[in-house]
């Protein structure tokens, strides 16, 4: 089928605004140093296990945070509505898992043990929850994010024995509008979302009982979660080429239009507006398709996020509507996952490696995502 | 196209390295080169101490009023000397009580057995270049009551540094290096200059005020009581 690029009728007053003032902000804008991980504030499993590259393609609630104008070309006016549940946790966090279950052979339940673990490798676990309505027009959601990153250093940054904990807790609720140009292969989207963010960290000194014993009461560790509170916006545009066999997508996002203030709590960092764009090529038939995408995050520079960090790559394959599989490039480093699709419920899974820092190679997790959602 | 680039980023890393590293291994992405203190960081974490002392110390010089760099390279020669930082810190808490500073340092001290007595000097001087590595720290980075977190921890490593050079020193003259076991007859290459120097670092860790200087202070007490000269009052102290 030809792709219509006519223009028959006066672009839409609000799409014709949502585009200037998103060209307004891609130029007026300077580029801010200051690093930031540029992974949406809530990444679903599947287009986590595809690289990351989600501007282009995204799966069900993860497609308002990803980019919203994906909204419109989803194929049916409805597009998700369910709710979803997910688990992060580093490999070491497993193989730790084992050998202080009871019966094995390096189990022992005092948290002595904890911590010798934790000095030979790094714990991570972390869950992600979501209640999410989407269609073509728009949708509403709310999400829940929360991670624990614990580390422990021979020679820690004092030069003495130190444990690092960063944790991370991403809640909040989005509402999306999305609309198709009239008579063009063009989607824009804008979605809004309320954060609550907390990202707390601890470096205790072990070789200081003072600062070890402080943290021996649960409270001093209740009481570092202080979330700040922000309203942001995120805006996308998809330009959509269909044809028979082959598609070609190219994607703008911008996220935090304008930079997302956070008041209260723990004085979270100010979200810095950072724009991104992506490009994808789908070989499909009527039931199965491939999709490869590569997307490049800050196109400004704005965190100085290096390049293995801000370019993401994948494929997903989607084979009888039921099954996909994804592959792709994460943070520098290979990252796979599969989906089955049940109608009802969906499963999947996903093994990627992030690096928790700017520095390539120096700290990463190797982490396992088990994902379910029930919905349609 | 696209696909021809995911299979090349897929062969030039194989998933253990991460593909911005340098030097670049594939002209796809742009390699990111790891500042000094990532590069001390990394070789830290992987606990190659030969590598981290030679950044540390170039590091050092080429910024010498970077404080934060001191302790990491007194920690270096501590671990270099052989000193394990991983046991003070799950036994830091039983230090103290009035016990010797030898018996509170044991544990975490390299033991003489099988060196000579050149190759265990060399591991005492290392830990008097941790010692004037921290002591080069100007006050402000060594005050006890610092709110700090470097001030407080360096001036806790320097009570720690030099508890345990003084237990080093005094175990030269007490233990057989050929056995590892205690040995009085070692007392007699005890000098004056060797007695004196172990009752400076003593009385340096006793007044440090740190984990160790209730063990360093007692001992430093008791070996005072006997009435001698130093070097008799040590040798006293040391063969009970």
């Amino acid at each position: 089928m030809p792709v219509k690029t006519e223009l028959k009728y006066p672009i839409d007053s609000v799409v014709l605004a949502i585009a200037l003032v998103m060209q307004f902000l891609w130029n007026a804008m300077p580029g801010i140093c200051f690093a930031r991980d540029l992974s949406p504030v809530y990444e679903e499993t599947f287009d986590i296990a595809a690289g990351g590259a989600s501007l282009t393609r995204a799966s069900r609630y993860g497609a308002a945070l990803a980019n919203p104008a994906l909204l419109p070309f989803s194929g049916s006016f409805h597009r998700w509505l369910g709710s979803e549940f997910s688990l992060h946790i580093n490999r070491e966090s497993v193989d730790m898992a084992k050998a202080m279950l009871p019966g094995s052979s390096g189990s022992g339940s005092d948290s002595s043990d904890f911590v010798d673990h934790v000095f030979e490798a790094p714990f991570l676990a972390g869950t992600q929850t979501s209640l999410a309505y989407l269609n073509a027009y728009g949708g509403i959601g709310f999400f829940s994010k929360f991670e624990v990153d614990l580390e422990a250093q021979e020679y820690g940054p004092t030069g003495l024995p130190t444990i690092i904990l960063n944790g991370k807790s991403y809640t909040g609720g989005t509402v999306s509008a999305a609309k198709r140009v009239p008579f063009l292969p063009l989607s824009l989207g804008l979605t809004a979302k309320y954060l609550m963010i907390s990202e707390p960290t601890l470096a205790i000194d072990l070789a200081d009982p003072n600062a070890a014993a402080q943290f021996q009461d649960p409270s001093a560790l209740s009481g570092l979660v202080n979330p700040s509170r922000g309203i942001g916006y995120d805006m996308g545009a998809l330009l959509f080429l269909q044809g028979p066999r082959i598609d070609w997508r190219w994607a703008l996002k911008i996220d935090d239009v304008g930079g997302s203030s956070f008041s209260g709590g723990d004085s979270v960092e100010d979200f810095k507006q950072v724009v991104s764009t992506g490009a994808s090529v789908t070989f499909h038939t009527g039931k199965d398709a491939i999709h490869i995408a590569i997307d490049r995050r800050d196109l400004q520079n704005t965190y100085g996020t290096p390049a293995f960090k801000s370019t993401r790559a994948g494929v997903k394959f989607l084979l009888r509507g039921y099954i996909g599989l994804a592959a792709g490039y994460y943070d520098g480093y290979p990252s796979y996952g599969a989906e089955l699709d049940l109608i009802f419920l969906k499963l999947g899974a996903a093994s990627y490696r992030r690096e928790r820092t700017e520095s390539p190679g120096l700290s990463p997790r190797d982490i396992y995502v088990m994902n379910l959602a029930t919905g349609f | 196209m696209i696909p021809l680039m995911l299979v090349y980023l897929a062969a030039s890393s194989c998933g253990t390295s991460n593909l911005g590293r340098c030097p670049a291994s594939n002209p796809l992405v742009a390699c990111t080169e790891l500042t000094a203190d990532e590069k001390i960081r990394e070789a830290l974490d992987d606990q190659d101490l030969a590598s981290a002392q030679v950044l540390l110390e170039a590091a050092i010089a080429d910024e010498p009023e970077n404080y934060e760099r001191y302790p990491l390279l007194a920690a270096v020669y501590a671990g270099l000397s052989g000193f394990n930082l991983l046991a003070i810190a799950s036994s830091s808490a039983s230090s103290g009580g009035g016990a010797s500073i030898m018996d509170s340092m044991d544990a975490f001290l390299p033991t003489p057995e099988g060196l000579t007595r050149t190759e265990y000097r060399a591991k005492i001087d290392l830990l008097g270049q941790a010692i004037s590595t921290i002591g080069a720290l100007p006050a402000e980075f060594l005050a006890t009551s610092a709110t700090d977190k470097y001030a407080s921890s360096a001036s806790q490593q320097l009570g720690i540094y030099q508890a345990a050079q003084a237990s080093m020193y005094m175990k030269m003259f007490t233990t057989n290096f050929s056995t590892g076991l205690p040995d009085p007859s070692q007392l007699s290459d005890l000098t004056d200059e060797d007695a004196a120097a172990i009752l400076a670092v003593l009385a340096n860790a006793a007044a440090s005020g740190g984990t160790f200087a209730e063990a360093a202070a007692s001992t430093l007490a008791t070996i005072n009581s006997g009435g001698g000269t130093d070097r008799d009052n040590l040798a006293n102290f040391l063969s009970t």
